[in-house]
């Protein structure tokens, strides 16, 4: 029995594969792709959106595999479009820097380059459609080479007759460009035999074919141009300036990572690409996790192609009608935490942890909650008395939190745990909505349980019956992958990887056990991390500042009082963090460790907040939620602090800080972290 | 070139073992001998007694030396060039070849794309043969879990190494080869930057000591995400370059058909990366290969401790040239 999720990225799979396991429920990504489009667009995703395989889809080669080259003719004239997909690594365009030569002379070499490389690839695709739909006898073959040749200034000395014949030529003149630029390695100057100027091929071809060959005729030539974050800055440059001006029958898709668009500008003077006008921009991982794309049935679709094509087949039991059911079913499902949470209180004697808690907060702060009312250990035990609610330990833990909410606001203890211990009775009978408990869980539910848990010390060491049961099950995966499907994808391969070397039965009822979930879970969200190509010190910076961001809001969401539920946003204002704070953000929100959230609040009027959140798919590690809804605000200082700085004293300072005011006895005073209790020390990360 | 099951013509390049002790014996009679600088004991030992009337280091910024740390034997040439072809070419400038100079160089502390350029070029000017040595160590410091490289800048091809590639409509023609060594971070930038090509791995067996071929197993799976798509795993002795280089042809004649572009990455040990050279210098140049390499801006400059042997490689660029189909 193999793993059907194996290979997890687009570029693994051969065009049996992109073509075998397309899925597009309601065909709304050919709606949001529209290849035949003449506006051009940009494919803006993070790592594992799907833009390759989105891209290689609706390419020629694919397209040919899915209706059979014997179809092309009228599905060509149908969908009114080639198209033609390139990636940009693998041609190594850094070889079209330095050597000791300029930038403008690199700049017209890498012109004539690009000509020669959409050249081709136009031509090669053109022919291909040519030979599917028969039409190779439809038009005179040597006056369209004639035309052809007479885009380039200078005829070649050799006879061109036939396209086969034209395109060996435009090869001839890409190989000898190619030893050239590489031979300026060894500082020998470069002389091309021919130079051409920008669009010359690539809108010049395309006319030439839609005038003289039939079938032909009002076709588009989309050019997909994948991996654009791979090019430089004056190379992006160039082909930003086609894209400008752009001339019928060509358009084209640009797919890149966020922030993979270097520039803006084109070669006109200072002109810069214009949304709207110059091209349209597609999001796409913003538009899988919108509500317009039913991505959970996306997923769930895909998980099930996977599994039918890796089988040859349903698996035994299966069928098309009952094969989702089937595969949610294969799931061992966790027990709820409060059920967890009860068998683990059986086992202890004396009073639950978060109790035990209150009782040495307040024993350590005797001096100042003195001025609260309360005056001795009698009082104490009156507290932890009222507290107690040992028939439920959701409501008992939550009366805690209430408690050291009270204790923020400086009220007096021993009637506000009186107030506490009537609004949990009142809950546990018929909760009116405005009763405190009611209240409460409304938004901090998953922390209250999460917070037992920790209280318990049910971390990762405990497995799958502690914290990591948070992170479990496909539907909770579907969440975590949060539109980049190749995160689900990941996490389902890690999990059956497991499950496959335990001899556990991947096809069957509950037989992938929470064990083999919780570890494929966590395996998946350290790949995750460990895949980031960021490169150079950026990679250790990044690092560094996702784990201060994910450790302080972890704290926070542990601490006795968090401010907000469900905490793992931050919002920070770009224009006033410092250039290095806002570099470091960029590239972890390039490689999807931030996801930028839609929300743009505003603290102070005219103030413009960017909101962002910790990837769902990193949570499992600093047992942060899934949903995300709690925000913390960062200032300049303290993105300068968490972002910026080499050095941890800074952010650990901002730490103790934001940690002590959510903390007994909840003043400015910074907490003491040599006796910090084991709360904060969850894990060794 | 003939290369069969029981033959190879690779395999007419010599080699030679060499115990520490006999050193200064054997490596003698050299007009210059070329070394890179780091401070690991395997290095320094063996520049001190190899007999050359000219010692040259080649002091790399990549290991930032200190200028109180350079060594005081020998003669340093500091480089400040960035990219590997101006800084061998910087250092040929200020010390011309002379016709017949019997060079030797010590790969082991070499920065490899330097290497790999230094080879290129002496191979672009016809030179006839040049001594290539290795000093194995008797052990990484920290095994496994040695850090070689800093963080990665980029991943290009060697300068002197750029092939001419398509792109063709079908994507199934890009293969990858990887050396694979023990550095996790450089396989996984690799492999991530040709995600779409299928991989080969090349594993050095037998490795240079035993309990390497373990440590090297292990640092490879932990980046097979990466990898992706492996379609064959091989094996070249770590020690030797030339049956390497026979592995590498054997292995891409074996799957010409399929191959539009071809890439090559040793990353592995200092002989494997002369094994890819002499494959590309025997069967590459002005083909759609490159050899490419994610470059760092700053490495280890002491891994290992001891010296357990040196070995000595003729590269011989005239019967490379006799051998070679043109």
């Amino acid at each position: 029995m193999s793993n059907p999720f194996y290979l997890t990225r687009a570029a693994d799979l051969d065009d049996n594969q992109i073509t075998k396991l397309w899925v597009d429920p309601s065909s709304n990504l050919m709606r949001m792709l529209r290849p035949a489009s003449r506006l051009p667009m940009l494919i803006l995703g993070g790592r594992g959106s799907g833009k390759t395989h989105l891209l290689r889809y609706f390419s020629y080669p694919v397209q040919r595999r899915v209706y059979g080259a014997d179809k092309m003719l009228s599905h060509v004239r149908d969908t009114g479009y080639l198209g033609i997909h390139t990636r940009c690594m693998g041609l190594y365009t850094n070889r079209f820097t330095a050597k000791r030569m300029s930038e403008s002379q690199w700049q017209a070499l890498f012109s004539f380059y690009v000509e020669l490389w959409f050249g081709q690839l136009i031509l090669q695709t053109a022919l291909d459609f040519i030979k599917d739909a028969n039409a190779l006898d439809s038009f005179d073959e040597n006056d369209v080479v004639r035309q052809l040749i007479g885009l380039f200034d200078d005829k070649p000395s050799q006879v061109i007759q036939t396209l086969t014949e034209y395109s060996a030529f435009l090869k001839h003149l890409q190989r000898d460009l190619d030893g050239q630029v590489n031979m300026a390695s060894f500082r020998q100057p470069i002389c091309p035999q021919f130079l051409i100027n920008s669009g010359r091929l690539t809108f010049g071809i395309p006319k030439i074919f839609g005038e003289s060959i039939p079938c032909l005729k009002e076709i588009q030539f989309t050019l997909f141009i994948d991996e654009y974050e791979h090019l430089y800055v004056e190379q992006q440059k160039n082909i930003n300036t086609l894209l400008r001006e752009r001339e019928n029958p060509v358009s084209f898709k640009i797919g890149a990572r966020l922030h993979g668009m270097r520039t803006y500008q084109t070669w006109g003077g200072d002109e810069e690409l214009k949304e709207g006008s110059d091209y349209e921009l597609l999001n796409l991982d913003v538009d899988l996790r919108s509500d317009k794309f039913n991505y959970q049935e996306f997923a769930t679709e895909l998980c099930l192609a996977r599994i039918k094509f890796e089988n040859s087949g349903w698996p035994s039991g299966w069928n098309d009608q009952n094969a989702a059911l089937m595969f949610a079913k294969t799931f061992e499902a966790s027990l709820p935490v409060e059920e967890t949470v009860r068998l683990q209180l059986q086992k202890r004697s004396g009073d639950s942890p978060w109790i035990e808690n209150v009782s040495s907060a307040l024993t350590a702060h005797l001096n100042v909650v003195g001025k609260l009312g309360i005056n001795n250990a009698q009082d104490v035990v009156t507290i932890l008395e009222r507290l107690r609610f040992v028939d439920n330990p959701l409501i008992e833990k939550t009366s805690t939190f209430i408690f050291y909410g009270a204790w923020e606001d400086q009220q007096n203890l021993l009637e506000a745990a009186e107030s506490i211990q009537n609004s949990a009775l009142e809950y546990s009978l018929k909760p009116k909505p405005e009763n405190l408990h009611a209240k409460k869980l409304n938004h901090f539910s998953e922390d209250m349980r999460d917070q037992m848990l920790a209280d318990l010390k049910m971390d990762q060491n405990v497995g799958p019956k502690g914290l990591l049961s948070r992170y479990l099950g496909v539907e909770t995966w579907i969440r975590m992958s949060d539109g980049i499907i190749r995160n689900f994808i990941t996490t389902l391969k890690h999990v059956y990887d497991w499950a496959l070397f335990r001899g556990e039965g991947i096809y069957s009822s509950s037989a992938i056990t929470l064990s083999s979930q919780s570890q494929g879970v966590l395996d998946a969200s350290r790949w995750f991390i460990n895949d980031a190509n960021v490169l150079e010190s950026d990679r250790g910076m990044v690092d560094a500042s996702v784990k201060r961001i994910a450790n302080l809001l972890r704290k926070l969401r542990f601490s006795e009082k968090p401010s907000e539920c469900s905490l793992c946003r931050f919002s920070v204002n770009l224009n006033t963090t410092s250039p290095q704070a806002r570099r470091i953000i960029e590239a972890a929100e390039m490689w999807s460790f931030f996801i930028r959230d839609r929300d743009r609040r505003q603290r102070n009027p005219g103030e413009q907040l960017t909101v962002l959140r910790i990837n769902p798919l990193v949570a499992p590690q600093y047992y942060l939620p899934v949903s995300a809804r709690g925000n913390i605000d960062l200032s300049a200082e303290d993105c300068l602090a968490i972002f910026a700085s080499q050095n941890d004293a800074d952010f650990k300072r901002i730490e103790r800080e934001k940690v002590g005011r959510c903390t007994p006895p909840f003043n400015k005073r910074l907490i003491d972290y040599d006796n910090e209790p084991d709360l904060l020390r969850l894990s060794s990360i | 070139m003939i290369t069969n099951p029981i033959y190879s013509d690779y395999l007419l390049f010599e080699k030679e073992s060499i115990k520490p002790q006999d050193i200064g014996a054997k490596l003698a009679g050299y007009d210059r001998f070329i070394s890179a600088y780091n401070s690991s004991e395997r290095v320094c030992e063996v520049f001190k007694q190899v007999v050359a009337i000219n010692t040259h280091w080649l002091i790399f910024p990549e290991y930032q030396i200190d200028h109180s740390d350079l060594p005081t034997f020998g003669t340093c040439h500091i480089v400040n060039a960035v990219e590997e072809n101006d800084a061998i070419l910087d250092y040929l400038a200020s010390f011309p070849l002379n016709a017949g100079e019997r060079i030797c160089i010590d790969s082991t502390g070499f920065i490899r794309p330097h290497l790999m350029f230094l080879l290129r070029y002496l191979h672009l000017i016809k030179w006839p043969s040049v001594d290539v040595i290795y000093s194995e160590p008797e052990r990484y410091k920290s095994g496994s879990r040695t850090q070689f490289s800093d963080h990665i800048s980029e991943v290009r091809p060697v300068r002197g190494f750029e092939g001419s590639h398509s792109r063709p409509l079908d994507s199934d023609g890009d293969y990858l080869i990887v050396g694979c060594g023990y550095d996790t971070d450089l396989m996984h930038a690799i492999s991530n930057t040709h995600k779409q090509a299928i991989k080969i791995q090349v594993f050095p067996f037998p490795p240079l000591r035993p309990h390497m071929y373990q440590e090297n197993r292990l640092k490879t799976e932990q980046c097979q995400g990466a990898f992706g798509r492996v379609m064959e795993q091989c094996f070249a002795p770590g020690y030797d370059p030339f049956v390497t280089a026979h592995t590498l042809d054997r292995v891409v004649t074996a799957n010409a058909g399929s191959i539009d572009n071809l890439y090559l990455t040793p990353l592995a040990t200092k002989p494997q990366v002369l094994g890819f050279v002499w494959y590309y210098l025997a069967k590459c140049i002005n083909k759609p290969v490159s050899i490419v390499f994610p470059f760092s801006k700053g490495y280890n400059r002491e891994t290992s401790t001891g010296l357990s042997e040196v070995w000595r490689y003729q590269m011989d660029f005239n019967l490379l040239a006799s051998i070679t189909t043109p």
